[in-house]
């Protein structure tokens, strides 16, 4: 099974590849939006949130994590950001660890 | 067998407070979610799986029933009102719903749409129970090779209709079904493409790859672009429609009905295709075709009704084949499996309370949501002021808890992740999920229903070819398969395709 779909696969792509080169008097739009950069910093903050997720703990961990994406696109007052931030956390790890039994990470720090 | 004594029992099961409680729960976070653009069904419905590990599973496809035909709702409010699909099954309700809502007349577009889906809503439910007991009666005689061949059509079928080219879509379907082989193969137990990760070992999560690509990928698609967006003010008033929108749109709900209906049930169709395919018929069949895209009543009532009957339509293959038509169908099928229930010929028989409670649930969902939504389209409006910047924090968020908790490890997250960077790529390629997706979850049942035909026929292909059932499937698939390859036949496809983008 798996090697008839890679097969599948190979024979597909190779005449979408053809079918491709055979147009390729196609306009071109931009490729990324104006605000690519904002796509890698999402992409390696939440990629580092799911390593330091079971050491650090949901709490903290989610809280750095909603701070920095609350940041990212605004730069607003620093006061405002960490009471999103906290709260966003905070009613989130309420709701699914304490009243939906969700267990969600301890962490180190035991919170 | 008597249906209405049934009927009453899964009434009585609908009507358990804690049921009706979960029945509104489902409706209002599934109009929440259809209201938000970027959290589809499918997100909501992963996310919230956990939670129905500690209730029945009644409770728990009440609940999630009602998010599916919530969000239909829901998404066709933002579709109208700030030409935004809150949802992908709205997409062509934006083209007169918003351009009605220009013109001072928000109240009545809402209004057929929420009629309109009331109406289909109840009929498909009257077609499920009509429907569902023949055709798991006929399936208890299937075997694999049945099985096999209805799957093929299905994928088939998901394939062509998906909107952009047909081998795009197939190339997705193998991706898909290639996925899934990750992980312990089904009928032996070795442990395939896992490269020695243990986490693989139990393959690749329908959670974590659902969210990956259709939230993250869409959120990612988001902040690229400048988030301020413009909200259009208008006024809402008079929700009723007069007598011309009755007259108007009569005979529209009734077609939507019948279409979204009918491809519903058919393995791959479902809401976002019949609400496409509703609105091309409208335009046709119309005396006036050049009012649609200016604010014809008849593109709003068509589709709105398409998408919501084909919810009724899905449960049929996924009640009485156990194969689920669609991606949320698929999350269902996860849901029941958890709960040690496997939807299917047998389900009527062992867990009739499932069958009729959800029935009846479906029942006094609809009539919740008819209420819900006339009178409170004015806080569905303020919710769809939360600025986005402020927006895709949670979103992600609630994706994150998703997919941890489901198998509560961490390298789910990492998954998602990944699918979503893959996703964001396909995406600007102009891919679609949809065959990914279907594929992904059919992958296993095809593998199997193959396998098990090979060994009944000692490894002869033709056992698929002399039952007359996969026979015929096979064949059709086939034949769908050729035709994009048949000029004419192309042509016309194209022409349908771009009718309705135009």
């Amino acid at each position: 099974m798996p090697f008839g779909t890679g097969l599948l696969l190979f024979f597909f792509s190779l005449a979408a590849l053809f079918r491709e080169a055979r147009e390729d008097e196609k306009e071109e739009g931009p490729w990324a939006g104006p605000y690519w950069k904002r796509v890698i910093t999402t992409i390696i903050s939440l990629s580092i949130y799911a390593l330091i997720l079971t050491r650090l703990g949901y709490l903290l961990s989610t809280f750095l994590l909603m701070m920095f994406l609350f940041w990212t696109p605004e730069y607003k007052k620093w006061t405002v950001i960490i009471i999103k931030a906290g709260l966003s956390a905070g009613i989130t790890y309420f709701v699914f660890d304490k009243w939906l039994d969700c267990q969600l990470p301890k962490g180190i720090f035991g919170f | 067998m008597d249906v209405l004594p049934h009927l009453l029992e899964g009434f009585r099961i609908a009507f358990i407070p804690a049921n009706l409680l979960y029945a509104f729960v489902g409706v209002f976070v599934g109009t929440l979610i259809g209201v938000l653009p970027g959290i589809g069904p499918a997100g909501t419905i992963s996310i919230l799986i956990p939670i129905t590990f500690r209730i029945s599973p009644v409770s728990a496809i009440i609940m999630l029933a009602g998010i599916y035909y919530g969000a239909m709702y829901g998404g066709s409010t933002t579709s109208i009102l700030v030409n935004i699909p809150g949802e992908a099954a709205s997409v062509v309700t934006c083209l007169d719903g918003y351009q009605m809502a220009r013109q001072g007349r928000a109240g009545p577009a809402l209004g057929i749409s929420a009629f309109g889906s009331f109406i289909a809503g109840t009929f498909s439910i009257i077609g499920l129970m009509v429907l569902a007991f023949p055709l798991a009666k006929a399936a208890l005689r299937f075997g694999p090779p049945e099985y096999f061949g209805l799957m093929v059509l299905g994928l088939t079928i998901v394939t062509y209709l998906v909107r952009g080219s047909v081998l795009r879509a197939l190339q997705m379907a193998v991706l898909g079904i290639f996925l899934s082989s990750v992980g312990m193969d089904v009928m032996i137990g070795t442990p395939r493409f896992t490269f020695g990760i243990i986490d693989l070992a139990d393959g690749i999560g329908l959670v974590p790859l659902v969210m990956g690509v259709f939230g993250i990928s869409e959120v990612l698609l988001n902040v690229e672009q400048n988030l301020s967006r413009q909200i259009f003010e208008t006024k809402i008033k008079g929700l009723l429609p007069n007598l011309k929108d009755w007259k108007d749109s009569k005979w529209p709900i009734v077609r939507g009905t019948l279409i979204g209906f009918f491809l519903g049930v058919l393995p791959g169709g479902g809401a976002i295709i019949s609400s496409f395919v509703s609105y091309a018929v409208e335009k046709r069949v119309s005396k006036h075709p050049e009012k649609f895209g200016k604010g014809a009543i008849e593109g709003v009532a068509g589709p709105e009704s398409a998408n919501n009957a084909a919810i009724g339509g899905a449960f049929i293959p996924f009640f009485s084949l156990g194969i689920p038509p669609n991606v949320v169908m698929a999350l269902l099928l996860g849901a029941l499996m958890i709960h040690g229930v496997q939807p299917g010929p047998l389900i009527l028989k062992q867990h009739p309370d499932i069958f009729w409670g959800t029935v009846a649930s479906m029942y006094v969902g609809n009539g919740m949501l008819l209420l819900l939504n006339l009178p409170l389209i004015g806080i569905w409006v303020k919710i769809l002021k939360i600025p986005y910047p402020t927006l895709f924090p949670l979103i992600l968020l609630f994706c994150l808890i998703g997919s941890y908790s489901i198998n509560f490890t961490a390298f789910d997250i990492l998954i998602m992740v990944f699918f979503g960077i893959v996703g964001y790529i396909l995406r600007k390629l102009e891919y679609e999920f949809a065959p990914l997706v279907l594929g992904y979850v059919l992958g296993p049942m095809l593998e199997r229903s193959l396998r098990q035909s090979l060994i009944l026929s000692d490894g002869s292909f033709l056992i698929f070819i002399s039952r007359p059932i996969s026979a015929v499937c096979i064949l059709a698939s086939i034949i769908l398969l050729l035709t994009p390859l048949v000029p004419y036949i192309r042509k016309r496809r194209e022409v349908l395709t771009r009718e309705v983008e135009e």
